[in-house]
């Protein structure tokens, strides 16, 4: 049965990233400015997409004891696939994109969500789950990339409008990264603490009515 | 025992349908893929080939199919044409496009910077025997910071490496940074390329790597040309 909170549940509940902490190599990497982030975050959505539903087509025919080098080569073929068909038809966007194509590959995104969805669910809720999940952490990606770039480089999607001065580099470069990611992680975790004790406490209320 | 040759055999099952499949896009994409790249050099070549400023073309005409394109490889080896002991190489192939009275060297060459080599394409004239710098083309810096090193493709950082004439080339292509000179006006800029220093700390601040790669990369491509007695 399709489950609309399949789709719902990656953009904060379960946020791929700050929640689950999964792919943080590309997503320390690759945020250095929004533009950047967000073309692996479309990269994501689309391989995480395909391979979900892959996965989740073959999973009755995968033996349990080797299922994750079959997810692995799985999920390798189609970036490889993917990487050749976006050189020979969209060169432009291959060449933004290049860095990033060949990096999903190790994205444990995939690999999580494989192992931990598609390989149990229908395809249907697994594409829910890949757009979902893929959104999330696209959503998570462009956020540190924006933050980054608009305080690294005084600008914002290539858009300048802080003078020289005001630009503070580390945040471009890695130590920024972690910094930003530590910091969002602690945002993110406080809202989710704070929705659970208002859930707790209307549940209470309800309980002692 | 028969357990493990049977999931042996279903994973190899696997691999042979995927790396056929894989095999398969490589196939056809291949032209297209080919076709990509090499519009992509040309366009690089195309670009360093008109005079600095202006859309005139230094020679009559841009080849446009690979056969013609490699009518014009003066000097062609495995791998590099020369290393410097800095690490900057010149690359292979190198074209040579006769004009009227002058002869135009197009080279591609690199330069270490940040995170590995800086590639560059670029347009050396010679006429009466004295090599001008005509333009350059960064056609490799994905190894450099974004928003830093990465800043080497804007154009007004690539104008500032346009026509070093000469004497700047003679001297040896330096970072401004690195002598320590900053011009304030336009004239000044000029003058200074005419000693051999670009400046780029205005136009891209906090990198001076990036550039100083492409600055040895040209100085290699002048030690290259003055051993091979061109120059």
């Amino acid at each position: 049965m399709a489950d609309i909170k399949n789709l719902t549940k990656g953009l904060i509940k379960e946020n791929p990233l700050f929640i689950q902490v999964l792919g943080t190599c590309p997503a320390l990497a690759t945020t250095t400015n929004a533009k950047n982030a967000l073309g692996m975050g479309v990269a994501v959505i689309a391989v995480l997409v395909l391979s979900n539903i892959v996965i989740s087509v073959i999973r009755k025919m995968v033996p349990n004891k080797i299922r994750i080098p079959i997810f692995i080569v799985v999920i390798a073929s189609f970036v490889t696939m993917i990487d050749l068909l976006m050189h020979a038809f969209t060169y432009d966007l291959w060449k933004v994109l290049g860095i990033f194509i060949p990096l999903i590959v190790v994205n444990c995104v995939l690999m999580g969500r494989a192992e931990a969805f598609a390989s149990k669910n229908g395809v249907v809720d697994s594409i829910l789950d890949g757009i979902g999940m893929g959104g999330g952490y696209a959503l998570a990606l462009f956020v540190m990339g924006s933050i980054r770039e608009i305080l690294g480089n005084g600008s914002w999607l290539g858009l300048s409008f802080l003078p020289q001065a005001f630009k503070m580099y580390i945040f471009i470069l890695p130590p920024g990264a972690f910094i930003t990611f530590g910091i969002l992680i602690a945002v993110i975790n406080a809202i989710n603490l704070r929705k659970e004790k208002i859930e707790k406490e209307k549940k209470k209320a309800g309980e002692t009515k | 025992m028969k357990d493990y040759i049977k999931t042996g055999l279903i994973l190899m099952a696997y691999m042979v349908v995927t790396g056929f499949l894989v095999a398969l896009v490589y196939v056809v994409t291949k032209p297209k893929v080919d076709e990509a790249d090499f519009r992509s050099k040309v366009s690089a070549i195309e670009s360093v080939l008109k005079k600095a400023g202006t859309d005139e073309l230094l020679v009559e005409s841009v080849p446009n199919s690979a056969e013609k394109l490699n009518g014009y490889i003066y000097k062609k080896a495995e791998g590099e044409l020369f290393k410097a002991s800095n690490g900057s190489k010149v690359l292979s192939p190198l074209y040579k496009f006769a004009g009227k009275n002058q002869e135009v060297y197009v080279i591609t060459f690199s330069g270490v910077g940040f995170g590995g080599d800086v590639v560059c394409v670029g347009a050396f004239i010679k006429q009466d025997g004295v090599l001008t710098l005509n333009k350059i083309e960064v056609i490799n810096y994905s190894n450099e910071t974004p928003g830093l090193g990465a800043n080497i493709s804007l154009e007004q950082v690539k104008e500032r490496f346009s026509v070093i004439p000469g004497s700047g080339l003679e001297n040896g292509v330096k970072v401004n940074k690195d002598v320590g000179v900053t011009a304030q006006t336009e004239e000044e800029i000029k003058y200074n390329k005419s000693q051999g220093v670009v400046q780029t700390s205005d136009v891209m601040t906090g990198a001076t790597i990036t550039p100083r790669a492409v600055a040895n990369g040209i100085n290699t491509v002048i030690e290259y040309l003055r051993k091979e007695g061109e120059i």
